[in-house]
């Protein structure tokens, strides 16, 4: 393995989303964006709702976006390991039907019932908008 | 007529009519299998990772207090004990293998000086246990053949419910573990206190040798991933029990009527001959007293 390239490993509970080896990933952290290169120092965190981008590198061109939502990040040594607790691949998004359940959200979220409900249906919102945001492309 | 030709028949058709059956249930048994096998390897390398970060963190947090799911009794007095096996029988030894586990090692909690509770899913389960007049203190029957994360998750909660609550002090969990096609053998697991020698999770550790001695940036501390990390840990074990189940009671399943129809075929082979046989011996037996008979009009 090339020096500009590392491993990385996409698994969700139901089943491993990806496994190759990269030159970049950006993913979506419980507070914010973060982006990872290959020499990255050991690190654990957790993810939050969004896209994460997997960027080929090298002889392979392109990338690959999932939508994920939760879970866990782990870099070590030359290899990144996502624990995501749910993640869609853009061939999985039903891009009307997700459609339909963000514009319900977003008419609930004028009027939310309770903060705590308003904090849920904002975490719905940005999952609902990464898969259409991947879906996209 | 010494054989009853009539009989004999009659049971070819009923064993021949027992094979069909058994024949589709294991075509059945292998076709849910494939299903279930299926869920059990796309699940295993997510389980595998979150082990391996679970000990890796778990190493790394000195202090366990405040981590209800690590609490360690200091004189463990109750073990509440799960226990799995089929709600439908003709699988071999599936259940008996599943009943025998469950029932020593309710034994040696209550040897031990413990009081065991016992929660058992599946209908051969239960009434194995009443027949053996071992108390179930709670029937689980709501299982599927197609386990989901949120029934692993409602099941997950049903066990670790009363150790956080303090009524009991461990949880075991005995099930079939799936680890190929050729071998599923009854197994206890550990599900609480999580991380105990002996448990899942130091099997685990033992799969990385080499675990690397490097210190890790954790974002945010290791305490608060832990927090959320072990609830997980414990789901997604859940998970791997049922589907680990499901997928062995089917591969007993199948093996039981492969053999079962195996049996029914060479019988209907024996009985064939036999009935062949004696259909001649009464042929024979007929030419000869006619014969006989005209004989004696000659004279």
């Amino acid at each position: 393995m090339p020096d500009s390239l590392f491993q990385i490993e996409v698994v969700s509970p139901a089943r491993p989303l990806f496994k190759g080896e990269a030159g970049s990933l950006v993913a979506e952290a419980y507070d914010g964006e973060i982006g990872v290169l290959p020499g990255h120092a050991p690190l654990v965190t957790m993810l939050g709702t969004g896209v994460v981008t997997v960027k080929y590198a090298g002889l392979r061109k392109g990338e690959e976006r999932f939508a994920v939502r939760g879970g866990f990040l782990q870099v070590l040594g030359r290899k990144v390991t996502l624990l995501v607790t749910e993640a869609r691949r853009a061939e999985d998004v039903d891009a009307p039907k997700v459609k339909a359940a963000l514009d319900g959200v977003m008419e609930t979220l004028h009027h939310p019932p309770s903060d705590a409900e308003y904090e849920r249906l904002l975490d719905e919102r940005r999952w609902l908008q990464s898969q259409l945001k991947i879906a996209a492309k | 007529m010494p054989v009853n030709t009539k009989a004999i028949r009659k049971r070819i058709k009923s064993v021949s009519s027992t094979r069909k059956i058994t024949k589709t249930m294991e075509m059945v048994a292998t076709s849910k299998l494939k299903r279930a096998q299926d869920a059990v390897v796309s699940s295993t390398p997510y389980s595998n990772l979150l082990v391996s970060m679970m000990n890796d963190l778990a190493s790394r947090v000195a202090d366990r207090s405040g981590f209800p799911l690590l609490r360690r009794a200091e004189k463990p007095e109750r073990t509440l004990i799960f226990i799995v096996t089929a709600s439908r029988g003709l699988c071999g030894g599936f259940n008996s293998n599943l009943v025998r586990l469950g029932r020593d090692t309710v034994r040696a909690e209550i040897a031990a000086g413990r009081k065991p509770v016992v929660h058992m899913a599946g209908k051969k389960g239960i009434a194995a246990f009443r027949f053996q007049e071992i108390p179930v203190d709670r029937k689980v029957l709501d299982l599927s053949d197609r386990p989901t994360y949120e029934e692993a998750e409602r099941l997950a909660e049903s066990l670790t419910g009363p150790f956080l609550a303090g009524e009991v002090d461990r949880v075991l969990v005995v099930y079939p573990d799936f680890r190929s096609l050729a071998s599923q053998p009854p197994t206890v697991l550990q599900l609480c206190p999580v991380g105990d020698p002996g448990a899942a999770g130091a099997k685990a550790g033992e799969a990385k040798p080499g675990a690397p001695a490097e210190e890790f940036l954790f974002d945010p501390s290791p305490r608060a991933i832990l927090e959320k990390l072990l609830p997980l840990y414990v789901r997604t074990t859940v998970y791997r029990v049922l589907v680990s189940a499901v997928a062995s009671e089917q591969i007993a399943r199948r093996t039981a009527m492969k053999l079962a129809t195996d049996n029914a075929g060479e019988m209907v082979t024996n009985l064939t001959r036999a009935y062949n046989k004696a259909r001649q011996a009464q042929i024979t037996q007929e030419i000869a007293e006619i014969i006989g008979g005209a004989e004696a009009l000659k004279k």
